[in-house]
């Protein structure tokens, strides 16, 4: 376990790992993303960034084939690509469609490309393509009105149910990628997009109802079960689950816990393996859940820090 | 900041309590209209536009009986869904509407259909004169205070709407009360100012005036002079979010236009003052949710927003044209905030701004322009209105972080916030999902699946108690004992059903043996029977006896005369009969086929050698005989016809699919066309759906052709029924199975161990091509990576192509 205390001389916002687990970005309040080096117990900070006007909330690492490419958001409304070249570290993009804090950012599945989804407090989403000739291109969405606070790819799934049934599978035509991600707002409201390919932009499919107050965080689960799963975690202290079968039909909700939480919950994570979910509440608890057979959630612990 | 929309109105004005706020309206008493309009209208306006109309039309009009200094908007509580609206009014009644009912009413039905629809639900008249101030208790939400001229001061109570009750005896008379606000933390707890000059704390339980706070400027360093000893005249005033004991004042003097925080436990001196208005302050809010976020506005037409616990001021916004008399933030959303002025707008917009503010346009823009943008910038127009404080209803509030990231790794993140030394903590840890069971399982199969050096039977016997459609391994196992080509005759000697005659029925049947000594031959021998036949006489030129012949095994022996050239033969005949003498077998053949004689033309073909002219006349009988199924598969099984064979793949009836294929295993000899063959056979049965075992079938012609990333593909598209299987299946009671994606993990776990298997045993050098299965083994190899499986992972990673770049990436 490698444990790395007082990095930041504000709190820390987010913490990602690269792909490979080697390398830790972390990010805070005091306006600086840092890079460690892991290996086992052992940590070594390399690389102090610095550029942001506000703190700085999430940091996220591309997928490797795109190179060493870290993205950022920040208070500032900005967003910021950096990428390492032979050990250094340079600030290759910035992205700055976003009138108020960009409050969450995530890389779409590495197979649509170079996608980047940030949720801002001005009511919009970007997707920020960035495209092999080093161009950028990027759509804007308004999806919550008075603030998107987070948002969430769904994993590769595709329109053509071949891979659901026993049909031709030879001679399927190419499969349409469906391309979806979930909004959570402060509006209480949970939203569903999916991309269509004739308007070219991202169309609002679903709109589920049920939380009573800020939509914190929206989580897709990454495994691609029959069914897809969507925690989101909420200013009402309660965390709900909702299933789609087979990527259409009804959004089923489910409570993750019957009586609500101690606290404000604020940040959901899927693993993915094993589709656990991991929720973070201002309590300072750290809760995993799995489902059982009968589709309800049975807890499986709690995360001793 | 974002101009988020605009109301053209002189008014005071409340947000509700919502995360989407409606605002509501009052004439503002003390003004004019534009066009001198004496009307008071209620109003209540739709902002972020629920109802999405972008005509910027109030969703609630209503007139009233006079002009309003101040209204407050609860919260919602008991009946009252979405709170209760509170006016203070220039004639000095209390009024209280149920916003909700208003904009009901006013969406259902019009103001005259039903007129009591928008009268208030109570109208409090206590006050001799206007009332200037009214607040909602935010504790007892059902209590509102009211205070006016003449130093009236009141409290309602909502819950029985009678008269209200006198707060307590001044210290000292009070003439006017212009702001009122009650204590966040103690319901009983009220502060009011006015234009005495001081701040009065309230206590209702005692009901009497227990604090009095004045300020009077004593700062000599001050390099204006004209100022020492100045009296602020404290004439707003509002509590700490969250303390309290502490409260901010604001003084309307424009010789000392300052904000003071103070602590009660000190009343002699302020905490901070926070200088920067040029002239006397009309509005000031804290903000709820952030302590650090006060907004104030000021006869001098600015707004700022201000941390008022450091004293910095965070930003300018553009300035009025005529004072801002209130600012207010959105209760529920305090990212946006309404100001009023009396320059007949009210405008909503958000705190912070980041897109670039345009200060400095151009370079090259010509001298006079350049003067006249100078002195049009007396006033704010581009404020960087960037906060670099994130308001704290942002992540800031929130202390610990969890998060789940490749590998199988939980990263947490705790702040200290208990102190100002912002320790933290970030641990990476590993989690395994999966119970133990499931897990020794797997690993158990995919080990069994890779290893060299367990006898077959064993090893079939272990996958098949963890695998779907097991009769999967059979075949394999009759691959192992057979080889590819000749699998599918095993295969069906083996199950000695499917003896190959359908095609023959309309033979009659003792002939059908023969037939197929026939086809064992090599295809160049085609032609040996008729070879042997051409010993014979051919007597009838009758297509029956032809064959008949054919069956006759006795040596032909010539017996008696006979004529080579009749004169009563026809004409045709005889120059037949001269050709055959002369060796002109090719005008002979020619005559023959325009005769229709194709027997006696083949016989001539053969014995001229000549190839062109064997196959005009086999192209002559395909021709003629096209509605016979036996000239078809002769046609089929012929090798000099290049595309023979595809003509039974692609056209042969399927429900003769067995004896299609050997067909194939008898006549292809070439082992890439073979390959081709059965896959497309098998791609035609998958499709075809044609019988129960259509899937089986498909899988034993994919088997012989090698085709392993076809036979992939099928079970590909089982891996979701085997997951639903495994989920049915499993009972509560399943030590394995707990949750759906253990079954998840099974599914994938047992299909990669297949295909690896088959992999073993059709060709050890092969790499697994298929795009989708390739990204189905990326999945289960992360799954593999995640609990830890580097080495598997590693193993299972060479059987993938190289010169995918996912592959690579995962190297």
């Amino acid at each position: 376990m490698a444990i790395i205390t007082n990095s930041h001389e504000n709190l820390i916002h987010d913490a990602s790992l690269d792909y490979y687990g080697k390398r830790l970005a972390t990010c805070s309040s005091d306006k600086t993303i840092k890079i460690f080096e892991v290996d086992g117990d052992n940590h070594r900070l390399i690389e102090t960034l610095k550029g942001h006007d506000g703190p700085v909330w999430q940091v996220s690492w591309a997928h490797p084939k795109f190179g060493i490419i870290l993205a950022s958001s920040s208070y500032d409304g900005k967003v910021f690509i950096w990428r390492e070249d032979n050990g250094k570290w340079s600030r290759i993009s910035e992205h700055t469609v976003h009138k108020a804090s960009v409050n969450s950012i995530s890389w779409a599945p590495h197979e649509y490309g170079a996608l980047l989804l940030c949720a801002s407090s001005d009511g919009y989403v970007s997707v920020v393509e960035f495209k092999d000739d080093g161009t950028t291109s990027s759509l804007l969405v308004e999806a919550h009105k008075v603030g998107v606070n987070s948002a969430s790819w769904a994993p590769v799934s595709f329109t053509d149910t071949t891979v659901a049934t026993n049909s031709n599978i030879t001679s399927a035509p190419a499969q349409t990628q469906i391309r979806r991600f979930v909004t959570g707002g402060c509006d209480n409201l949970v939203k569903i997009w999916n991309y269509d390919y004739d308007a070219k932009t991202y169309i609002l499919q679903d709109t589920l109802e049920g939380h009573k107050d800020w939509v914190r965080d929206v989580a897709w689960s990454p495994s691609s079960l029959i069914r897809s799963y969507i925690a989101s975690a909420s200013q009402d202290k309660n965390v709900i689950i909702w299933t789609q079968e087979n990527n259409e039909g009804p959004w089923k909700k489910t409570l993750l816990k019957q009586d609500k939480f101690p606290d404000v919950c604020w940040r959901v994570s899927w693993s993915f393996s094993g589709n656990v979910l991991a929720v973070s509440s201002a309590d300072n608890k750290i809760t995993l859940w799995k489902e059982n057979l009968q589709g309800s959630w049975d807890s499986a612990g709690e995360v001793d820090q | 900041m974002v101009k988020l929309f605009e109301i053209n109105r002189t008014a005071a004005f409340a947000w509700s309590n919502n995360n989407l706020p409606y605002l509501a309206s009052g004439t503002i008493a003390g003004a004019i209209d534009l066009d001198f309009n004496s009307s008071s209208k209620l109003e209540i306006w739709d902002p972020f536009q629920i109802s999405n109309n972008d005509d910027n039309q109030p969703v609630v009009s209503l007139n009233i009986d006079s002009k309003v200094y101040a209204l407050d908007w609860s919260k919602p509580f008991d009946d009252y869904s979405l709170g209760l609206l509170a006016g203070a009014l220039e004639n000095g009644s209390v009024e209280f509407w149920n916003p909700l009912d208003l904009i009901n009413n006013n969406t259902d039905v019009t103001n005259d259909a039903n007129p009591n629809a928008n009268q208030s639900i109570f109208s409090g008249k206590k006050h001799t004169s206007s009332v200037k101030s009214l607040k909602f208790n935010p504790i007892q939400t059902n209590l509102l205070a009211s205070a006016g001229l003449k130093g009236e001061f009141f409290i309602w109570d909502s819950n029985k709407f009678g008269n209200p009750i006198v707060p307590g005896q001044p210290m000292n008379p009070i003439d006017e009360i212009n702001s009122i606000d009650w204590n966040n933390n103690q319901s009983h707890i009220l502060a009011t100012a006015g234009n005495t000059g001081y701040t009065s704390i309230w206590d209702l339980k005692h009901k009497k005036e227990i604090i009095h706070l004045n300020y009077t400027s004593t700062n000599t360093n001050n390099n204006n002079t004209s100022i020492i000893n100045n009296r602020a005249n404290l004439s707003l005033v509002k509590w700490h979010p969250s303390i309290s004991t502490k409260l901010i004042t604001a003084s309307d003097s424009d010789y000392l236009p300052v904000i003071l925080s103070w602590d009660l436990r000190n009343t002699k001196e302020p905490l901070l003052v926070l200088n920067g208005h040029k002239k006397g302050i009309l509005s000031i809010d804290w903000c709820k949710s952030d302590e650090n976020l006060l907004l104030s506005s000021s006869k001098d037409n600015s707004s700022f927003l201000w941390n008022p616990i450091t004293g910095e001021r965070l930003v300018e916004y553009p300035s009025t044209t005529n004072w801002p008399f209130d600012v207010k933030f959105s209760p529920k959303n305090p990212d946006y905030f309404a100001t009023a002025s009396f320059d007949n707008k009210i405008v909503i917009q958000s705190l912070q701004d980041t897109t670039p503010a345009s200060l400095n346009k151009s370079t090259d823009q010509k001298e006079d322009e350049f003067w006249s943008q100078i002195s049009s910038n007396n006033t704010i127009q581009n404020p960087l209105t960037l906060i670099n404080q994130a308001p704290k209803w942002y992540s800031i509030k929130n202390p610990t972080i969890v998060k789940f990231s490749d590998g199988g790794k939980l990263i947490t993140i705790k702040n200290n916030l208990n102190n100002n030394s912002n320790s933290s903590t970030i641990k990476i840890s590993n989690y395994n999902p999966y119970n133990s069971k499931l897990l020794e399982n797997s690993i158990d199969l995919l080990k069994t699946s890779l290893s060299s050096n367990l006898p077959f039977e064993k090893l079939i016997q272990k996958l098949s108690t963890q695998s779907h459609n097991n009769s999967d391994y059979n075949l394999l196992a009759e691959l192992i004992n057979s080889n590819k080509k000749s699998l599918i005759k095993d295969h069906f000697k083996y199950t000695d059903q499917s003896e190959p005659t359908q095609i023959l029925q309309d033979q009659p049947p003792q002939q059908s043996q023969n037939i197929e000594d026939s086809i064992v031959k090599d295809s160049d021998d085609f032609f040996s029977n008729f070879k042997r036949g051409s010993e014979s006489k051919p007597t009838s030129q009758d297509d029956d006896s032809f064959f008949n012949k054919i069956n006759d095994n006795l040596p032909y022996i010539p017996q008696g005369n006979f004529k080579i050239i009749n004169p009563e033969e026809s004409n045709d005949d005889q120059i037949l009969k001269k050709a055959i003498i002369l060796g002109n077998l090719e005008s002979a053949v020619n005559i023959l086929i325009s005769q229709d004689k194709l027997n006696e033309a083949f016989l001539l073909a053969i014995n001229s050698n000549s190839k062109s002219l064997l196959q005009r006349i086999k192209n002559e009988y395909f021709k003629k005989n096209s509605d016979s199924s036996l000239s078809r598969l002769l046609y089929n099984i012929d090798s000099k016809s290049k595309d023979s064979i595809d003509d039974l793949i692609t056209n042969g009836d399927l429900s003769n699919w067995v004896d299609i294929s050997l067909a194939v295993s008898t006549y292809v000899k070439d082992n890439a066309q073979y390959n081709t063959v059965m896959s497309e056979l098998g791609d035609r049965l998958l499709s075809s759906k044609i019988s129960d075992s259509f899937r089986d079938d498909a899988i034993l012609c994919f088997l012989s052709s090698g085709s392993l990333d076809e036979i992939s593909k099928i079970w590909l598209s089982e891996i979701e029924s085997f997951e639903q299987e495994i989920l049915e299946t499993a009972g509560l009671t399943s030590d394995e199975i707990k949750s759906p994606s253990d079954a998840y993990f099974k599914s994938l776990n047992s299909f990669i161990a297949k295909v690896l298997t088959f992999r073993k045993y059709i060709d050890e050098t092969y790499r697994i091509n298929d795009e989708l299965v390739v990204s189905i083994f990326l999945k289960f190899l992360k799954l593999l990576l995640d609990i830890g499986q580097v080495e598997l992972t590693d193993k299972i990673l060479s059987f993938l192509p190289n010169d995918s770049k996912d592959v690579k990436t995962e190297k």
